[in-house]
């Protein structure tokens, strides 16, 4: 993973919910980003997995669909579909 | 990395690249949201941390790395843009585009370079949309 | 054996369009390449057959290119689009990329730029031959008038399908008159519309056109959702009459154009909805994916979900087992669509 390269902006304890964002390519491998890496390497796959499904299948059933955002008690997540690829962004929100 | 990862990897941050776009068309529209300028701060973070990772491919080597940081630097926030009494706007519009066409240009000749190596025969998937 | 990709390009100019497809089939991946000297034959040959990259020039009587690339992105998600162009315009340039070109380039004056040409168009082509599939191609009529309407265009709709012709006339984006078979005005709009496949070509307006249908162009299309429901639910319609009331004045708030309600597994009620199921079936996946996500990443319980379309925003929530979804123009913000939702919530409790 392309990601292991770099340093992000501080280590986060694993379940926190993190602000940043990164990016994905076309085979679902996570290229870089801005979120802390362990983090990152813990739910990126995961995160990738579930948006590329939900833009694939919407698509394969006729509703092809450029963004994705849920907004949940505890954080915002959004993903814009970039031709296959795609960048997550991720906001933890303030209860 | 193979030509096909690199091909990847311009072609992602390409559409990255166009995102920057539709923000300074959202900051031209005035109808900007703290979420809009919170993801615009993120994209930026992202584009220059991926910089470095597409300018190590040797046909990257014509875009100049000053000018794209100049760029993404200049852009402090969509509400500056969006407030700016000059035409900082359109500058970064402008400065935006010159930057596009080169990294069209990279991709295409990266392409070629995969093609003359025999990649389109490895029958992986291209483009899904 | 790999195919070649195909490539359409668009100019009144037939001199210029020599050159480019002469420039373009000398390209490393040697496309196969097809002209057009106007917008309504470019139109045709997309909708009779795939094509890798539309190259259009902007100027152009009758349609103009932002027109055809108004069209083709919309009715071609997959495929890519370039603008070719003697007009160094700044304003030109910012409107044909809101629109969603992939490329704004300029005619190449000097040997410089026609590599630096070439490489943009070989760039904007798959890397590989044949590789990859096209997106699902979701045309229907709705949508080509609503975007005609969107944009304020005048034009004549003519829609052809199993030997019957159509024709719908829109004056600045409104309807104003349909004409099939023996009908004119609103019940032959209503029976175009009906039609689920075919091929439509947009000629320029025709002026003088008595004005037949009166309301807007949302009212009819909304008329016409609610006429199709009806018809699919005639035998079903006593019994939802309250429920429908409800959907209607769901959809009289505004910056709502649509919703749908489902409880549990049941059948989806909706209103001013096209494909009804389909939204259905992708909202609860949706729904259901962002559940388990928030259950992996503890980010609390799922407020609602908003999906963007190229044409509409969809914003969706479940609650227990209910599922509503709101269909929103475009061009709302996502902090937009959580306070509609939130008000339309308290409407529907």
């Amino acid at each position: 993973m392309v990601v292991n390269f770099f340093r992000s902006r501080g280590e986060a304890r694993a379940f926190d919910i993190p602000r940043g964002a990164f990016t994905y390519d076309s085979e679902g491998d996570i290229l870089i980003g801005s979120v802390p890496t362990a983090w990152l390497e813990e739910f990126g796959p995961y995160l990738v997995k579930a948006f590329r499904k939900a833009f694939s299948s919407a698509e394969e059933k006729g509703l092809p669909l450029t963004e994705i955002a849920l907004h949940y008690g505890g954080a915002r997540l959004t993903a814009k579909d970039l031709r296959g690829g795609g960048i997550v962004y991720v906001f933890p929100v303030r209860k | 990395m193979s030509a096909e990862e690199n091909i990847r990897q311009i072609e992602n941050y390409v559409e990255c690249w166009k995102q920057f776009n539709q923000f300074l068309q959202l900051a031209g529209s005035e109808k900007i949201t703290s979420e809009d300028e919170a993801q615009f701060l993120e994209l930026k973070s992202v584009l220059v941390q991926e910089l470095e990772l597409v300018l190590s491919q040797p046909e990257a080597t014509a875009l100049n790395r000053l000018e794209i940081h100049d760029l993404i630097n200049g852009v402090s926030s969509l509400r500056f843009l969006a407030e700016a009494k000059d035409d900082s706007l359109r500058q970064a519009e402008n400065q935006w585009h010159k930057i596009y066409i080169q990294w069209q240009s990279v991709l295409g000749q990266l392409k070629v370079k995969y093609r003359a190596e025999g990649g389109e025969k490895s029958g992986r998937g291209g483009w899904f949309r | 054996m790999a195919s070649k990709h195909k490539v359409l390009i668009v100019d009144d100019e037939q001199v210029l369009l020599d050159l480019y497809a002469e420039l373009v089939r000398a390209l490393p991946s040697h496309p196969e390449v097809h002209t057009a000297t106007s917008g309504a034959r470019a139109l045709a040959l997309l909708e009779s057959d795939d094509f890798s990259l539309l190259l259009t020039d902007l100027h152009m009587p009758k349609m103009d290119g932002f027109q055809i690339l108004l069209m083709a992105r919309r009715n071609y998600p997959a495929l890519r689009t370039a603008v070719v162009t003697g007009m160094a315009d700044q304003e030109y340039r910012t409107r044909a990329y809101s629109i969603g070109a992939d490329l704004y380039i300029e005619k190449p004056q000097s040997r410089q730029e026609l590599k630096l040409f070439i490489d943009c168009i070989e760039g904007l082509l798959d890397k590989e031959e044949g590789g990859g599939f096209r997106g699902v191609q979701n045309k229907n009529l709705v949508d080509l008038v609503q975007m005609e309407s969107l944009s304020h265009s005048s034009s004549l709709l003519r829609v052809l399908q199993s030997g019957r012709e159509g024709r719908i006339w829109i004056l600045d984006g409104e309807v104003i008159d349909a004409e099939t078979d023996d009908l004119t005005g609103e019940p032959a709009f209503k029976r175009i519309m009906g039609w689920r496949r075919g091929s439509f070509e947009i000629l320029p307006p025709e002026s003088g056109r008595e004005r037949r249908i009166g309301i807007s162009t949302q009212s009819l299309l909304l008329d016409f959702a609610q006429w199709t429901d009806e018809k699919t639910e005639a035998t079903k319609l006593g019994g939802h009459e309250e429920e429908t009331n409800v959907l209607k004045a769901i959809t009289q708030i505004r910056g709502v154009q649509s919703v749908l309600m489902r409880a549990g597994k049941g059948k989806p009620e909706s209103w001013g909805l096209e494909e009804v199921e389909r939204h259905s079936e992708v909202g609860g996946a949706l729904i259901e994916m962002a559940t388990e996500l928030g259950q992996k990443l503890s980010a609390g319980p799922l407020r609602r979900a908003i999906a963007g379309t190229p044409t509409r925003k969809l914003v969706m929530r479940q609650r227990n087992d209910r599922f509503m979804l709101l269909g929103l123009t475009a061009d709302t913000t996502n902090e937009e669509a959580g306070h509609i939702l939130q008000r339309v919530s308290g409407e529907w409790s």
